[in-house]
């Protein structure tokens, strides 16, 4: 242990080993998903958010269909999950990759590296975009 | 134990970090600049007894060979030893050496001896890694949330490592920042505004 460390530092540099990041992280997850087992965002009049996008313009966004396609992964729909949005299940993948990276940043570098350099971030934007307009051109 | 990491400086072009093996496949000159964790600043790669042989010795006449090994505007401090690369117990992730310092400025015209460097603003021995990209956000608010707004972000996104691969360490670190704002502000205004669309929705229904 470094001296030149206060003590309320080292108390709190304790904490690390129970990570709380990824304790947060995986609680939020368990509530989140708990919510949108129980709760059916298709039904009319609840209170999950709507799209501000499809309201105001009637188009579809890259993210709609994500709540209720989220309802119907949970209930082990997976045909009603690609109905709603294909893309939910592609992005949970490429999510759990990233924080997969994320986590193993100092182990594996160059993994992190790749995942962040700038051609994979312009390869996310654009498979968003063609997302987007597929979706509003052949009703995905 | 990992590797020791290099970083290159060819022509004014920055790369790194490299290991050795990476390094002899560069194609480098002994124009190069390397750098790796525990040296005070750039030395030409002629420099480095344990890179002998990873380099082409260039065509370009001798004679000019630009003495002046390590150029630094005084990044070292007086009394400080920069870097010290006795084994310290806690040194951050050993597979990110610190950033290095700004390269000397190699000149296009050859046989003219590289410019001395541009003055540090950081000493060396700080801001190693490259700021976060906030991808996994900008997604997230994209895909996951209800306002298309994230799109933004990842545009700001790719241009963090851009930034940072091009030495542009400052810039990177603000458009890290702008992404991480367009994420917060794509989930804090889709949760806020939510509401509001409902009741749009509901009184255009009727």
């Amino acid at each position: 242990m470094p001296a030149n460390r206060c003590f309320p530092l080292f108390a709190l540099s304790v904490l690390k080993y129970i990570n709380l990041r990824i304790t947060f992280g995986l609680a939020v997850a368990v509530m989140v998903a708990a919510i949108y087992y129980v709760f059916d965002p298709s039904e009319i009049g609840n209170l999950f958010p709507r799209c501000m996008f499809y309201t105001f313009t009637g188009y579809k966004c890259p993210g709609c269909g994500t709540q209720r396609a989220l309802h119907a992964l949970l209930h082990g729909d997976v045909g009603g999950a690609l109905r709603f949005n294909a893309a939910l299940p592609v992005t949970m993948l490429v999510v759990g990759v990233y924080l997969l990276a994320e986590a193993k940043r100092t182990a594996w570098p160059r993994f992190h590296m790749a995942l962040n350099s700038r051609r994979a971030a312009l390869a996310v934007a654009v498979a968003i975009m063609a997302w987007w307009l597929l979706r509003n051109l052949f009703g995905l | 134990m990992s590797e020791i990491q290099y970083w290159i400086n060819q022509n004014g072009v920055q790369a790194g970090p490299v290991t050795r093996e990476e390094l002899e496949h560069m194609s480098l000159t002994d124009e190069a600049y390397v750098w790796r964790a525990g040296m005070a600043d750039w030395v030409r790669i002629t420099e480095m007894s344990e890179l002998a042989g990873c380099y082409q010795v260039s065509s370009t006449p001798g004679p000019s060979a630009p003495a002046q090994p390590a150029p630094a505007g005084e990044a070292a401090e007086p009394g400080v030893d920069p870097e010290p690369a006795a084994p310290t117990d806690d040194v951050a992730e050993p597979c990110q050496p610190p950033m290095p310092p700004l390269p000397p400025a190699v000149s296009d015209a050859y046989a003219t001896p590289p410019a001395p460097s541009m003055a540090m603003q950081q000493p060396a021995a700080e801001a190693p890694k490259c700021p976060p990209t906030n991808l996994v956000w900008a997604i997230i608010a994209t895909l996951l949330c209800c306002l298309p707004l994230g799109v933004v972000a990842i545009i700001y996104s790719t241009k963090v490592s851009q930034k940072f691969n091009e030495g542009d360490l400052a810039a990177a670190e603000h458009y890290s920042e702008v992404s991480a704002w367009w994420c917060i502000g794509t989930i804090v205004g889709g949760i806020i505004l939510s509401p509001f669309v409902s009741l749009i929705q509901m009184a255009m229904m009727g």
